[in-house]
């Protein structure tokens, strides 16, 4: 059910762009405002955060984020990415989540 | 309160009686000094006319008509412009002047007569001899008299009037206000074991009417609240009492007989006993909560976590098959543990009832999240769906309560929906059993 388990005992504080999320005190901040998030939306984007600029399928995630033996409508990904999307659509995005046609999404920071 | 309402009535009747004593004092006062005016007008003008005659007798050189007919209530005199009675009535023969007024002037005066007022005209007269005033005075006696009989009049009507008008106002008011002292009669009466009775109801439809319906309303509430929190815990008490009876045979056949039943056995007994406690308990707690109506919080909740979990607890609970494939995205507003309660509910129920399968949806339509429970069992006959809702009903009495259902699941997800704005209904499965839908406003974003 939860996001998994991080490796190291202490889990680091991971950033892309200027998104910085705590996986201790599960914490995402966007830029400097923290960032609203549910308990999905936060798994998700912790999965995104530790394979930035990789390309991950919609089956990787449900796998990951959900559950190996997942049994629901797999097209929850797309709803769960789209509002991901919409809470970090800012003024000078600090990362975004790319689609890739036939293939899944990927984190990617944003330079300007 | 019969103080109370006495003290209406009293205020009342005295203001009444106020209002009315002031309007017809005023109207007295001002009739007499209306009837005053025009009588002195009258005497007045009658006595001048006099005068003029007199005038008129002494400046064409004839003896001068002084002679009055009522004798103490006219009187004439001549005199000089220095004021020497030089002819007077009879009356006042030898007389000094009454006045001494000018030409073509009138006062009251007191003459020799008596007592009363008189009012006095003076006019000019020219003769032979040089200018004599010519006086003529007449009694104001009818005027007094008149006021006299006016002031009579309103010393003996105006009490009585005012005693008409108070006891006239002291019944009106108490006949209006009698339905208001039984309704507090019956009210006073009714304690909280009566609550069937009713205030007596006026056939007005007007104020203390109104009143009574209200109040009658409100006892029908009052009752019906009296009354389902009374089967609520008869309901409770009688639920908790066989766990506990339970629980006390077991340990009384484990003393009597140390050798039927081990320590292990009884412990399990006892918790098993204890865990249908507690989740009543927890129920009730629940329940007792959702009765107050407090709002619940708004925080947002992913319902499709809610099912996973759900299908999760009832794989690893039960050996039904659980599908949860029709389970989509969905978010609402709300309190996250009521809300997993609703689920645990549903999927408990339909475990209970499904012969071998148990099917989870979720749906987001929009303005609405639509969650379906469904199962494969007998189904609830059409008859049913309302009653099933209420707190500890149970299909089969005896069957559910032995698959530890306390008769609240249905009644708690009930309450948690319609706590958040929602709706539920029962129909008929796919499946065949029954299908349970839960409809909750979507949170929008």
């Amino acid at each position: 059910m939860s996001a998994p388990a991080v490796a190291s005992p202490r889990p680091t504080v991971r950033e892309v762009g200027g998104l910085r999320l705590d996986p201790a005190t599960r914490r995402v901040w966007l830029r400097d405002e923290e960032m609203d998030l549910t308990r999905r939306e936060f798994a998700i984007l912790e999965y995104l955060l530790h394979h930035p600029d990789e390309v991950l399928s919609k089956r990787d995630i449900l796998d990951h984020v959900w559950n190996f033996d997942f049994e629901g409508d797999p097209n929850i990904v797309e709803v769960y990415v789209r509002r991901l999307r919409i809470k970090l659509q800012r003024p000078d995005d600090g990362a975004l989540i790319e689609t890739v046609r036939g293939a899944g999404y990927r984190l990617v920071a944003v330079r300007d | 309160m019969i103080k109370r309402l006495a003290t209406i009535r009293a205020i009342t009747t005295a203001l009444a009686t106020i209002v009315v004593a002031l309007a017809l004092t005023v109207g007295a006062i001002a009739l007499v000094a209306a009837a005053q005016r025009t009588m002195v007008g009258e005497v007045t003008e009658a006595a001048g006319k006099q005068a003029a005659d007199v005038v008129g007798q002494l400046e064409s050189g004839r003896p001068p008509v002084l002679e009055v007919s009522g004798s103490d209530e006219q009187m004439v005199q001549v005199m000089t412009p220095a004021g020497a009675v030089v002819a007077s009535s009879s009356n006042v023969a030898g007389e000094p002047a009454v006045a001494r007024l000018a030409p073509g002037q009138s006062a009251r005066v007191i003459t020799p007569l008596d007592n009363d007022a008189f009012i006095a005209v003076a006019q000019s007269a020219q003769t032979a001899n040089g200018q004599r005033i010519v006086l003529v005075a007449r009694a104001l006696v009818d005027m007094i008299d008149t006021t006299k009989a006016i002031t009579r009049l309103l010393i003996i009507g105006l009490p009585v009037m005012l005693a008409v008008v108070a006891l006239a106002t002291w019944f009106a008011v108490g006949r209006a206000l009698a339905p208001v002292e039984a309704i507090r009669r019956e009210v006073d009466e009714i304690s909280a074991a009566q609550l069937h009775r009713r205030v007596p109801q006026p056939k007005a439809d007007d104020e203390i009417g109104r009143l009574a319906a209200t109040m009658n309303l409100m006892l029908e509430r009052l009752e019906g609240a009296r009354n389902s929190q009374r089967r609520f815990v008869s309901d409770a008490s009688h639920e908790l009492r066989s766990p506990i009876t339970s629980i006390r045979q077991h340990a009384e056949v484990t003393l009597a007989h140390p050798d039927r039943m081990t320590a292990q056995e009884l412990a399990d007994v006892v918790l098993a006993e204890q865990h249908r406690m507690q989740g009543l308990v927890e129920d009730l707690l629940l329940l007792a909560r959702a009765d107050e109506h407090v709002p619940p919080p708004r925080a947002p909740v992913d319902l499709d976590d809610l099912a996973f979990e759900e299908g999760h607890r009832l794989r690893s609970t039960t050996s039904k098959r659980v599908d949860t494939s029709g389970v989509g995205a969905a978010r609402v507003r709300g309190d996250a543990d009521a809300l997993r309660r609703v689920f645990r509910n549903l999927g408990e129920n339909a475990a209970r009832h499904a012969s071998s399968r148990v099917d989870i949806a979720l749906a987001d339509l929009g303005d609405d999240v639509v969650l379906t429970v469904d199962d494969d069992g007998p189904g609830i006959p059409e008859s049913e769906r309302e009653r099933v809702l209420q707190r500890f009903v149970r299909l089969d009495e005896a069957r559910s309560r032995d698959d530890g259902g306390s008769g609240l699941g249905l009644s708690i997800v009930d309450e948690v929906v319609r706590a958040h704005g929602g709706s539920m209904s029962i129909t008929r499965s796919p499946l065949g059993g029954a299908r349970i839908e839960v409809r909750l406003p979507a949170d929008e974003g």
